[in-house]
């Protein structure tokens, strides 16, 4: 099996994994756009104030008019 | 005369309606004429409403021969991108999917247009689930540019943009996850306005990203957003991102822009490698409003990739979310397009969405920090005009936008038209506002309009006698 076939069904396993079969037409146009949403999210991954809070942080407090 | 109609602003028809010199239901027939025969040209709606909206136009003209006017809207026909859902009426989200989803409630806006008197023309084509691109394995073709009916309108409010560029629709409704009523009110020369996060309700519309979408209104002029706006900003407890504010004051829209501080973000708009037309209508647009006596100055944002990953990382993880189910149970029921923009949110680890929901307090904060300094920030809406349909640069992380940033941060954003290319094509300014500011926004953008001549031109289409000969 070359490189690329051997990238497909490994692809094809991580899918099914998540309980996704997906046309096999997909996957080859599927791995880069996997491989840019990883580097994005990678990019992410480096120290932050302990005390920044996410923009969704949870709150039962009444809002007010501005 | 009756295409005359079909170019006449909001601004101008209600007028005309209110002193009962224009019928709705004359002004109804006469977009459903139009439709009829340019509409096949452009697949800019997905449903029409022939029969329902003249039913509304004549008891809209019955209520203001009684006396009962009720504003702006009152027998302006509108349609809605159809991710909006509306009673007793098929919603698809441009996909097999929900091919014969008929809702059994109104979105919040839809009804709320419904209640000031609009008048439904039809549901208009979008990308698939707004996120789709441009698509050809659908049950319905993509919509196209009027201005050039081989290139791309832009999306994913594909068919709202193509139907008000086109003299389709007086108005209609999108929504804005990462550039999706900016990009294509750009491409197709109109104005757009991605409210202030919270300020528009985006109850009954078909989610994509929760923490990322925003509805708003397309219209020929930022003067006919504002017009609709006032309508639309309305505070809706069952949207839990709805704000609870004072609206905006949309009335303010004509007054002057003499003093107001506007700031251009030039290192963004050389990284982003803009096309040269872009830049030179931009450039003009900055002299205008130095003529128009506002200050201009350089501002200098978070680089591109900053906004690009929190982005990316979010509308993926809540898109995904959403969609798990279908794409499990039924994946042929969507398209290629979307399947591949999708479906790579599987992969995101929650950490890394919980870190991009902290970066963005950041963006939030910088952006804010820049906008004491400044009114507003403008950029083209578009780092190209409208490419040729389907030939467009995929998605990707180092794409560059302009459209994205403000979705992070929630601001209000709107596109109006900058000018046009050597081949007629329309180019575009986005001017971007303090969260709650969007009547300031709206001022800068009818300030604009009202001094150059761009609303003056239309799309040309190939049958339409009466626009040729404009």
């Amino acid at each position: 099996m070359d490189k690329p076939e051997q990238e497909l069904q490994q692809l094809a396993e991580r899918l099914a994994r998540h309980g996704l079969k997906l046309p096999e037409g997909d996957l080859a146009g599927l791995l880069p756009m996997i491989a840019e949403l990883e580097a994005g999210s990678q990019a992410l991954r480096r120290d932050r104030p302990y005390a920044l809070e996410p923009l969704s942080t949870f709150s039962l407090a009444p809002r007010r008019k501005a | 005369m009756t295409d005359e109609l079909c170019f006449l602003t909001i601004t101008e028809a209600s007028q005309l309606i209110k002193s009962r010199k224009l019928s709705p239901v004359e002004l109804t027939a006469a977009y459903l004429d139009r439709i009829a025969r340019l509409g096949p040209q452009l697949n800019a709606y997905l449903l029409l409403l022939g029969d329902e909206a003249m039913a509304s136009a004549r008891a809209a003209e019955a209520e203001i021969m009684q006396g009962h006017y009720r504003g702006p809207q009152h027998g302006v026909p509108i349609a809605l991108k159809d991710i909006y859902n509306t009673r007793g009426i098929r919603t698809t989200a441009h996909s097999a999917l929900l091919q014969h989803h008929v809702p059994d409630e109104d979105a919040f806006t839809a009804a709320l247009l419904a209640e000031a008197g609009a008048i439904l023309l039809g549901k208009t084509a979008t990308w698939e689930f707004a996120i789709g691109g441009t698509s050809f394995d659908l049950p319905w073709p993509p919509a196209r540019n009027p201005w050039n009916t081989a290139h791309d309108p832009g999306g994913s409010s594909s068919g709202s943009a193509a139907a008000v560029a086109a003299g389709l629709a007086m108005a209609a409704m999108g929504t804005d996850t990462g550039g999706s009523i900016r990009g294509p009110a750009a491409l197709c020369g109109i104005a757009g306005i991605k409210p202030t996060y919270g300020l528009v309700s985006r109850r009954g519309i078909l989610p994509l990203s929760f923490s990322l979408d925003h509805a708003g209104p397309m219209c020929w002029t930022a003067e006919d957003c504002a017009l609709m706006m006032g309508v639309l900003a309305r505070h809706d407890p069952l949207d839990p991102a709805s704000a609870d504010v004072q609206q905006p004051d949309f009335a303010s829209v004509t007054g002057s822009i003499r003093g107001l501080r506007i700031g251009y973000a030039r290192a963004m708009i050389e990284e982003a490698e803009t096309s040269a037309d872009v830049v030179a209508a931009l450039e003009q647009a900055l002299a205008t409003y130095r003529d128009l006596g506002a200050v201009v100055s350089e501002v200098e944002l978070a680089p591109s990739l900053a906004y690009a990953d929190v982005a990316s990382t979010i509308s993926r993880s809540e898109g995904y979310a959403i969609h798990e189910h279908a794409l499990i149970n039924a994946p042929e029921l969507y398209g290629k397009s979307f399947r591949q923009r999708i479906v790579p949110g599987a992969f995101v680890r929650a950490c890394d969405y919980v870190n991009a929901m902290r970066d963005r307090t950041m963006l939030v904060q910088q952006l804010a920090h820049v906008m004491t300094s400044v009114d507003l920030v403008v950029t083209p809406a578009s780092v190209t005009p409208a490419h040729v349909l389907g030939q467009g640069a995929p998605i990707s992380r180092t794409k560059p936008s302009f459209a994205r940033p403000f979705n992070v941060t929630g601001s209000p954003a709107l596109s109006v038209c900058s000018g046009f290319n050597e081949a007629g094509l329309p180019l575009s300014m986005q001017i971007v506002g303090r969260p709650f500011e969007d009547h300031v926004v709206l001022r800068a953008g009818r300030a604009f309009e009202a001094a150059t001549q761009f609303r003056k031109q239309r799309p040309k289409l190939t049958a339409d006698v009466s626009a040729a000969a404009e």
